[in-house]
């Protein structure tokens, strides 16, 4: 089974930072990136430019930051949700945020985790490394088309 | 009611004064006819100018004296339409008028009528109720009007020689004069009524306007509390969503730093010389501080964020709690302590569960160096206050400086003697205004220091919980 992340990230250095991460946690599945809500969605509905591009598997995880241009992070969770397509699809958050408030919605929206970036990037590897190895590895994601 | 009402009233007294003089030389003239003797005429001459002189005079006097005031015409003016308006009891002046002259018109032609069966008298008491009515009907105007009216007409149609309008006898120009008279006085005192009630209308109208005033204004007033109360909740959110921007975007930047410099070190690690590799930890140091540093300040600037709660709080119980898990974590440390039992105060348990642990770990901090570290919690009375304090014996501080203590980053030690960000008691303070109460610290340099606060309104639990 092709096992793809789906790494929703705006910030670009975060985005090497985790990447960089992944791969020094001998991850090695396929990271795709969208840069802000609108084009994780259409990413994973095949909408906009990924139109065409034909029968895809959903990843086997996303890793969705809150705060994003145009749609934030807790609205893509619920449009997520929402669909029939991609309710089931695990999400956790990885954000900047440590606010009670975020975490709460996150949850009720149907998020899978809730992790927190540190901001020391010794912790902030070690965070995602773990994260990459938990969801790709260890955990049975639901069986999707 | 073009006419403002010193106008109109200026235009009656002068009419009035026609009447009445022209009247004046029509009658004494007939007066003086009666007289053949020219030493009586000419007395009875100076008698009448002075008689018309005493009458003008007394005339004047009243004009004068009920002459609406100028200053007040505007207000009176302003209440006018107002009350033309509500008072729909009140007959329009025209009407009155009208009245007047058709009731009066008509008594003249009922008394042409009885006159023949009866001895042709003039019979002038006849037009009195005329005149009455048409007095308290309309005051003033409408009264003289039917008063005039009656009185030429009587005397051109009613009084011997007809179709003239002399007068022979005397005794019907004695009636008539009686008429003239009773008219007068009917119309005068029937118009201080109309006044009298106007005048309590207008007041009941001005008092109907100064309730309606301290209506609006209060509705202005809530209005603006609601203003301002809505500009505060704007302000706090506006702060709120600051607060939320420094937790999520200030972090992003400091992780890139630190997070390359790590990458450096990892992935160039042996290129780099001694003093490189130093630099780049400099970096890595001074993100980590700054990243500590945003923590702190949302941390103050969470502590009295949300609705202040009033819970039953047992400060002892809480303290005794704190201190023991401090002296889990760092089990070597040599620190007795003393808490004194039953401090039950009314509080927000979340807030003042910071207050607590931040002044604890202060004191376990900076009794670091002490071979016999003590840390104490008590009260004490005073000015008619009770105060929370936490005592140590710890590095203490300048009493000089003890103002700067809660401001926020505003430390007394370097870094390298004790680690710290400075929040903690800028924190405390701020939970503790949010209280109502007060915080101060005392201390000497090497001799411990001693924080005590506040609550104002938590006695009465405490009483409660002392019986």
């Amino acid at each position: 089974m092709n096992r793809t992340i789906l790494l929703v990230e705006d910030n670009p250095q975060d985005e090497m930072l985790i990447l960089r991460s992944l791969k020094k946690a001998n991850v090695g599945n396929r990271i795709d990136v969208a840069r802000d809500g609108q084009q994780a969605l259409d990413y994973l509905f095949s909408w906009g430019q990924f139109a065409g591009a034909g029968e895809k598997t959903l990843p086997t995880v996303i890793l969705l930051d809150i705060g994003l241009p145009r749609l934030s992070g807790l609205e893509v969770l619920q449009r997520i949700r929402e669909d029939d397509r991609t309710r089931l699809v695990p999400v956790v958050i990885l954000t900047s945020s440590d606010e009670e408030s975020d975490r709460l919605r996150s949850y009720e929206s149907g998020a899978n985790s809730f992790v927190r970036k540190p901001v020391e990037f010794a912790a902030f590897a070690e965070t995602v490394s773990r994260l990459g190895i938990y969801w790709v590895l260890t955990n049975e994601p639901p069986c999707l088309k | 009611m073009g006419l403002s009402s010193r106008r109109r009233f200026i235009l009656h007294a002068t009419c009035g004064y026609l009447l009445f003089g022209s009247a004046w030389i029509f009658l004494s003239d007939r007066l003086l006819l009666s007289f053949t003797d020219v030493e009586a005429l000419t007395r009875l001459s100076t008698a009448k100018g002075i008689t018309f002189i005493l009458l003008t005079a007394l005339l004047l006097l009243i004009a004068l004296s009920i002459i609406p005031d100028r200053t007040a015409e505007e207000s009176r003016t302003r209440l006018r339409s107002a009350d033309i308006a509500r008072s729909s009891d009140r007959i329009p002046a025209w009407a009155a008028y009208l009245f007047a002259v058709a009731v009066t018109v008509a008594m003249l032609y009922v008394r042409e009528a009885i006159a023949v069966s009866f001895d042709d008298r003039p019979m002038l008491v006849l037009f009195m109720p005329p005149i009455i009515l048409s007095s308290v009907l309309g005051g003033f105007g409408p009264g003289l009007t039917a008063t005039a009216i009656a009185a030429i007409g009587i005397d051109y149609w009613g009084i011997p020689p007809v179709a003239s309008l002399r007068i022979e006898k005397e005794h019907d120009l004695f009636q008539w004069c009686l008429l003239i008279a009773s008219g007068l006085l009917s119309s005068y005192l029937s118009e201080l009524l109309h006044r009298a009630r106007r005048q309590a209308e207008r007041r009941r109208i001005r008092q109907e306007q100064a309730k309606e005033e301290i209506r609006r204004l209060n509705a202005g007033l809530e209005q603006r509390v609601a203003q301002r109360t809505a500009e505060l909740v704007a302000a706090n959110t506006e702060l709120e969503s600051f607060a939320y921007a420094v937790s999520h975007d200030l972090r992003a930047p400091l992780r890139a730093m630190s997070g390359f410099s790590q990458a450096l070190i990892e992935d160039y690690g042996d290129q780099l010389q001694g003093e490189a590799r130093m630099y780049l930890d400099q970096i890595i140091v001074g993100s980590r501080r700054m990243g500590e540093l945003i923590d702190g300040l949302l941390a103050l600037s969470r502590s009295t964020r949300g609705q202040l709660q009033r819970d039953a709080v047992d400060l002892s119980a809480m303290a005794g709690r704190i201190l023991n898990g401090l002296k889990e974590e760092n089990p070597s440390r040599q620190i007795e302590w003393r808490v004194e039992p039953d401090l039950a105060v009314s509080g927000d348990e979340r807030m003042l569960e910071v207050v607590i642990r931040n002044l604890l770990e202060n004191a376990w901090k900076y009794t670091e160096k002490k071979d016999k570290a003590n840390i104490r919690v008590f009260t004490r009375e005073e000015g008619g206050n009770r105060w929370y304090c936490i005592e140590d014996n710890g590095a203490g501080f300048e009493a000089a400086y003890a103002g700067k203590l809660f401001q926020p980053f505003q430390r007394l030690h370097r870094q390298d003697e004790y680690p710290g960000l400075g929040i903690g008691l800028a924190t405390a303070q701020r939970i503790i205004h949010r209280h109502g109460g007060t915080i101060r610290g005392e201390g000497s340099p090497e001799r411990g220091a001693t924080f005590c606060f506040t609550l104002p309104h938590s006695g009465t639990t405490e009483i409660k919980e002392g019986q």
